[in-house]
C-alpha cells in the first residue's frame, strides 16, 4: 500500500485547515522564539544594545511581529492536505515543500489537542502517529471537532476495513458495530484526587514536607531544645560539635522548607496536566481526556495496550492509592515524558478498589495481587550488598570518620543498618508468576509495582547468567514486550526454563497478534 | 476404527522443544580472527606511536611526560591484553541456531546469555557489513523486533552467503506477514 495518493485525480481535494490555525502557528513560533531568546537578550544587553539607536527598537520589535503574523499565514496557506481512499496525503513547508503521505493502516494513534487558544473556538490540534519514526507525524491545527471525530472516524473505518481484507480469520470483532456509541466513562479524578497525586509523585520529598503545619511551632521547640541542651552538648562533645549541631539543624530546616516548595509545585503541575481528567471508553478505545489550559485527550486501542502496570510508591502505600499506566507499543517515540507520551495512558492516584476493577476491564481474570510470587534468590541480596551497599558505604566511610572521627564510625554503621534494610526490602519485593494467560513481575522496594501482561504479547525472551548463577542453577530473565522490557533477577533455572518454553510454545503455535 | 487426522500418543516432556537443549552451530571462526587480527593491529598500532614518541632522539620531553606516556603505554598494553584474551575466550562460545519457529543466539563469557526471537515477532531483518567483516568474509545478521533497537538480536561473524540464505529464510517464513497491519 505504498503508492502515493494519485495526485493527478486528487488537485480539486486540495484543502486548507480553518483559518484560525494561524494563531497555531503563532504560538509555535513564539515558542521557538523563547528558547531562542534566552540566548539573545542577554547578548543584546550586554552589547549590542550600544550598537542599535534606540529609537529603532519599536520598529524591531514590530518588524519581528508583523514577520511572525506573515509567516503564520503563510504557513497556514501553504499546509494542506487530502484524503483518498487509501490514506492522507499532507503538503506543507513554506520554502522547502515537503509532502508527506500517510496510509491509514500505518496511523497508530490519534490524538487530540487543545490548547488554551483553541479553546473558545472549540477547536482542536489533531496528531496523527505513525507507527516508524516520530517524525513521521501529522499534526493538524485548528480543525472544528466534528471535523475531527470525522478524521477519526474515517482513520479507523478504513484501517478494519485493511485489516480484515489482510487477515480474514483475524481475531478482530466483526464489522457489525454501530460507531454511533457515546464514550462511557469509566473513570473520573475529582480535585482531591489530584492534589493526592502531586503529593505522592514527589515521593521521598514529602516526608518532610508533610510536617509544614507544625513548621514555626517546631522551629521554636527545636531552638529552644538546642539552646537548653547546648551546655551539656559542650560539656560531652566540645565545642566544636555544638557548631555542627547547628549547621545541622538550620540545613534540615532549610530542606524541609525546599520540600514544602517542591510539594506545592507537583500539586499544581498535577492539577494542571490531570484537571477534569476523565478516562472512557467507547467500543474497544480507551480514551483519556484532561488538562487545565490545554485540553488533551489521548487514545488508545484496547489491543494495542501490552502492559498493565500498578505502581505504589511506599507514600502511596500509606494513602491506599495506585497510579495505573496502560503501556503500549513504544518503537518510535521514545523519548517523550511520561505524563505527555501518547505509549502510556496514565490514570493517576486511583483507590485500590478502583484500580482492580480497571485492571479487569484491560485485562480480565488478571490475579496480580493475589498470585503467589517466586522470589528471587537470597544471592541476589548478597549482591546489591556486595555491589552497591559496600562501595557506597565505603565512600561514607572515607567521607565521615575523616571529619568526624569516632562519630563517623556511628554514621557509617547507621548509613550501613539503613541501606542493608532496603536491599533486603528490595529483594523481598521481586517476584515472578504467571498462570495460563499472563505473566505477573512484582518489584519495588517499600512500595510495590506490578506489571503484568498477556503471555501472547511477548516479542522476545533473554536469559542471562553469570558463572556463579550457573552453578547455584540461577537464571536472570528479560522479557520483551513492544513497550520494554522486563526484567527478573535470580530466579530458578528450572522454572524460567519451563516457563520461557511454554510461553514461546503458545506463541509460536497459535501466533496471536500483539497490536 | 476408522483412519483419522486424530491422533492423541504420549509425548514424552523431554521430546518438548526446549531451549536447554537447543542444538547450536558456531559462528564462523574467522570472526574471532578477525577481531584478534584488529585489537592487535589497533592497540599496537597506538602503542607503537607512543613507544616512538617516548624514545625518539629529536626532542628533549618535559619531566613529567615520559611518565606519563610510560603509564599510559602500561594502560594501552593492560587493556588490549584484556580484550585480545577476552576474544580469545569469548567468541568460540558464541553460537546460535534457527528453529522452524525462532532464532536462537547463545554467547557470553561470563555472563552467559540465551536469547530467542519467535520469528512471528519479527519486524524487520537486515544484514550488516564493515569494511573489515566485508575483507573477511563475514556479515552480521540483525533481527528487530517492537519494542526499541536495544533488543535488536545480533548474529556477529556470519559466512556472508549464510547470512544471506538465513535472511531468506525467515523473509520466507509464513509467519512474517502474520503481525502486519
Amino acid at each position: 500500500m505504498n503508492a502515493p495518493v494519485d495526485t493527478t485525480s486528487a488537485v480539486d481535494n486540495w484543502q486548507r485547515v480553518s483559518p484560525w490555525s494561524v494563531l497555531h502557528f503563532l504560538f509555535e513560533q513564539l515558542k521557538q522564539s523563547v528558547s531562542i531568546a534566552v540566548y539573545v537578550i542577554p547578548a543584546f544587553i550586554l552589547g549590542a544594545h550600544n550598537n542599535i539607536p534606540d529609537a529603532l527598537v519599536p520598529f524591531i520589535i514590530a518588524g519581528l511581529v508583523v514577520s511572525f503574523v506573515v509567516s503564520g499565514v503563510l504557513k497556514y496557506w501553504f499546509f494542506q492536505f487530502t484524503i483518498s481512499k487509501s490514506g492522507i496525503a499532507i503538503r506543507s513547508g513554506v520554502l522547502d515543500r515537503t509532502y508527506t503521505d500517510l496510509p491509514f493502516e500505518r496511523i497508530q494513534n490519534v490524538k487530540f489537542d487543545q490548547p488554551f487558544y483553541f479553546r473558545f473556538l472549540d477547536m482542536l490540534v489533531v496528531t496523527l502517529d505513525t507507527a516508524g519514526s516520530s517524525k513521521q507525524e501529522a499534526k493538524f491545527a485548528g480543525v472544528t471537532r466534528d471535523y475531527a471525530e470525522t478524521l477519526k472516524h474515517t482513520i479507523l473505518q478504513a484501517r478494519k476495513y485493511h485489516q480484515t481484507a489482510v487477515q480474514a480469520s483475524a481475531e478482530d470483532s466483526p464489522e457489525t458495530e454501530q460507531q454511533v456509541a457515546a464514550d462511557q466513562v469509566i473513570n473520573r479524578r475529582s480535585l482531591k484526587d489530584l492534589i493526592l497525586h502531586g503529593i505522592t509523585n514527589n515521593r521521598v520529598w514529602i516526608l518532610l514536607g508533610a510536617a509544614a503545619p507544625f513548621y514555626e511551632q517546631g522551629t521554636d521547640w527545636v531552638i529552644n531544645q538546642m539552646t537548653s541542651l547546648r551546655p551539656h552538648i559542650e560539656q560531652w562533645f566540645g565545642s566544636e560539635a555544638v557548631t555542627f549541631w547547628y549547621v545541622g539543624v538550620m540545613t534540615a530546616m532549610l530542606v524541609i522548607g525546599l520540600m514544602v516548595i517542591m510539594a506545592l509545585l507537583s500539586v499544581g503541575g498535577s492539577i494542571l496536566m490531570f484537571y477534569g481528567y476523565t478516562l472512557s471508553k467507547r467500543e474497544d478505545k480507551y480514551i483519556r481526556r484532561s488538562g487545565l489550559i490545554n485540553r488533551q485527550e489521548v487514545s488508545m486501542k484496547h489491543s494495542r495496550i501490552q502492559v498493565f502496570r500498578m505502581q505504589q510508591d511506599w507514600l502511596d502505600r500509606l494513602l491506599k492509592r495506585v497510579n495505573l499506566y496502560f503501556e503500549q507499543n513504544v518503537t518510535g517515540n521514545q523519548y517523550q515524558p511520561e505524563t505527555k507520551a501518547a505509549n502510556k495512558l496514565l490514570v493517576p492516584s486511583v483507590t485500590v478498589e478502583q484500580a482492580v476493577a480497571l485492571a479487569e476491564d484491560v485485562f480480565p481474570a488478571q490475579q496480580a495481587r493475589n498470585i503467589t510470587y517466586t522470589g528471587a534468590h537470597i544471592r541476589y541480596f548478597w549482591r546489591l550488598m556486595l555491589i552497591v551497599v559496600t562501595p557506597l558505604t565505603v565512600v561514607v566511610a572515607m567521607l565521615t570518620i575523616g571529619f568526624l572521627g569516632l562519630y563517623g564510625v556511628l554514621l557509617t554503621l547507621a548509613f550501613l543498618a539503613c541501606a542493608s534494610a532496603v536491599a533486603r526490602a528490595c529483594w523481598k519485593r521481586w517476584g515472578l508468576a504467571h498462570d495460563d494467560q499472563y505473566i505477573y513481575l512484582r518489584k519495588g522496594a517499600f512500595g510495590v509495582d506490578y506489571w503484568y501482561f498477556p503471555r501472547s504479547k511477548l516479542q522476545q525472551v533473554a536469559l542471562c547468567q553469570n558463572i556463579f548463577m550457573q552453578k547455584r542453577r540461577l537464571v536472570s530473565l528479560d522479557l520483551v514486550l513492544a513497550s520494554g522490557r522486563l526484567t527478573m533477577p535470580y530466579l530458578p533455572q528450572d522454572y524460567v526454563y519451563s516457563l520461557t518454553d511454554d510461553t514461546l510454545a503458545e506463541i509460536e503455535q497459535h501466533k496471536p497478534g500483539w497490536m | 476404527m476408522q483412519a483419522s487426522e486424530f491422533s492423541n500418543n504420549v509425548i514424552p516432556v523431554a521430546d518438548l522443544p526446549s531451549l536447554t537443549s537447543v542444538e547450536s552451530e558456531p559462528i564462523s571462526p574467522a570472526y574471532r580472527q578477525l577481531n584478534l587480527w584488529l585489537t592487535s593491529a589497533i592497540f599496537g598500532f597506538i602503542g607503537l606511536l607512543l613507544g616512538i614518541v617516548l624514545v625518539q632522539p629529536w626532542f628533549e620531553l618535559p619531566e613529567p611526560v615520559p611518565f606519563i606516556l610510560l603509564l599510559c603505554l602500561a594502560g594501552l598494553v593492560f587493556i588490549g591484553a584484556w580484550i585480545f584474551t577476552y576474544h580469545y575466550f569469548a567468541d568460540p562460545l558464541i553460537r546460535f541456531s534457527i528453529r522452524e519457529q525462532d532464532l536462537v543466539l547463545f554467547k557470553g563469557l561470563f555472563f552467559k546469555d540465551i536469547i530467542c526471537q519467535p520469528i512471528l515477532r519479527i519486524q524487520h531483518i537486515d544484514i550488516q557489513r564493515g569494511p573489515f567483516e566485508r575483507l573477511a568474509g563475514l556479515a552480521t545478521l540483525k533481527v528487530y523486533s517492537a519494542g526499541g533497537s536495544d533488543h535488536t538480536l545480533a548474529i556477529p561473524g556470519l559466512p556472508a552467503e549464510s547470512a544471506e540464505r538465513m535472511r531468506q529464510f525467515v523473509l520466507n517464513h509464513s509467519d512474517l506477514s502474520q503481525d502486519e497491519a
